[in-house]
């Protein structure tokens, strides 16, 4: 199977990548670790005629922590994430969700920015960075910087909340809180997980203060909802069982299903409802 | 793209065609065909090779990426100490049949020595849930990348 020819443009900074991209207009595409872009060029899904390759800008490729919160560069990789130790110490959940993506080969070279950008229903970054209120810098031609919510920058499949000269140049997620968990959790049979739920609580005095349950990879975009977020807020241990239930059970019917190779309506209903209810309990216990 | 490569310890400088897969030109650019092609989707680790100690699909990475890096192929592998040890404990296990996801399965089980880490039977079957067999089944396979990761790792402390 053959990559149809284009032509490869290396940027050397972000302003530079985002002018050559206006300048290509839809003939060309950012271009990082490839194991999303390669494949849909391969497969014939698109047709590009130039490559922007931003793997090689500082900005991107750096992660910090401080107080303010973590910020993770679009081109860093997944196994740059895996191995970094600040991460694995504050966000071990973070980096324990990171290791189950894909496959080995995948991870050496995919980018965390790629992935969002990419905006594949199946999404486990995405997911979790629902449920942790993560945020995404959006660099534009004009040379601004913006900062939007993970919430809502996934409209559809494959569509990004961004024009197509804006890029993704960071990933911004939260310390973790004194008395507040994430539990992620995924069932994968083949590449892509059937589903994958994250669950973010805290707690106080053994009631529920905070609680925010992200769905992915049953529907065309991971999804929230306030209402099962809300459901859970004020457990305490003597309502979690018929609390859990309820929320389970609202998040199952509220979200918008389809058949497809991964299983029917009904069985996807089905695992929604399970894995919330088993996850936010793990979650939930945890903080209790 | 004018490249400069390292593969297998050889340095190769060449003009090569933006577009060209790094599997392609591992295979028939330079007659490396110890990485093989099947999928196409990095899905089975068949075309698995090391770019810079880094194991990648050579079926979705383009040769570009390979300029200014080492890359190592399983014909890189062979005769190392590390590559006789690992045959041994592949055929003690009956590890191989048909032997055509050998090359990427000894790749991988490679990085995760070099990685240091002494690792579990669970562990091992995460790390190794992107290489596909279709034929001597996993058991043998896992057994024996069990074995290997470990006495490496214990080797090298």
């Amino acid at each position: 199977m053959l990559v149809p020819p284009f032509e490869m443009h290396v940027a050397k900074s972000v302003e530079d990548a985002i002018l050559l991209r206006s300048e290509f207009g839809d003939d060309a595409s950012f271009y990082c670790g490839g194991t999303e872009l390669v494949l849909v060029m391969k497969l014939g899904l698109t047709d590009l005629a130039h490559l922007i390759d931003i793997k090689h800008v500082d900005e991107l490729r750096t992660i910090s922590i401080d107080d303010s919160g973590i910020r993770i560069g679009a081109a860093v990789t997944y196994r740059e994430i895996e191995n970094n130790p600040l991460l694995a110490a504050d966000r071990p959940e973070f980096v324990s969700m990171i290791s189950g993506i894909a496959n080995i080969r995948v991870r050496s070279v995919g980018t965390l920015g790629g992935n969002l950008a990419f905006a594949d229903p199946s999404s486990d970054p995405a997911t979790y960075l629902l449920a942790v209120g993560g945020e995404l810098e959006i660099g534009s031609a004009d040379g601004k910087r913006r900062i939007v919510p993970m919430d809502g920058f996934h409209t559809g499949p494959y569509q990004p909340n961004m024009q197509d000269n804006e890029m993704i140049v960071s990933v911004r997620l939260p310390r973790n809180v004194t008395g507040g968990v994430v539990v992620h959790e995924r069932m994968k049979l083949k590449e892509r997980p059937n589903i994958t739920v994250a669950v973010f609580a805290s707690a106080v005095k053994g009631k529920v203060t905070q609680a925010r349950v992200a769905v992915g990879s049953v529907g065309l975009v991971p999804v929230r909802f306030d209402e099962v977020d809300a459901t859970l807020v004020g457990i305490e241990a003597s309502t979690l069982d018929e609390r859990l239930l309820r929320a389970a059970t609202i998040a199952r019917d509220s979200i918008s299903l389809f058949d497809d190779a991964n299983g029917s309506v009904e069985y996807k209903r089905h695992l929604v409802d399970h894995f919330v209810q088993k996850v936010a309990r793990k979650a939930i216990e945890a903080v209790l | 793209m004018e490249i400069a490569s390292v593969v297998n310890g050889k340095r190769h400088e060449m003009d090569v065609a933006d577009n060209t897969l790094l599997l392609d030109w591992l295979r028939t650019d330079l007659g490396l065909t110890g990485t093989k092609q099947s999928c196409e989707v990095q899905v089975c680790g068949v075309c698995t090779v090391l770019v810079d100690g880094v194991p990648v699909s050579g079926c979705t990475t383009l040769a570009v990426e390979a300029r200014d890096s080492e890359v190592t192929t399983i014909e890189g592998l062979r005769g190392t100490d590390f590559y006789l040890r690992a045959e041994e404990v592949f055929m003690r296990h009956s590890a191989v049949q048909c032997g055509f996801c050998s090359p990427g399965f000894i790749l991988t089980v490679y990085t995760l020595v070099n990685a240091g880490r002494t690792l579990s039977q669970d562990e091992i079957k995460e790390a190794l849930n992107g290489n596909l067999c279709r034929c001597t089944g996993y058991k043998s396979i896992i057994d024996a990348a069990f074995e290997i990761v470990n006495a490496e790792v214990a080797r090298k402390k």
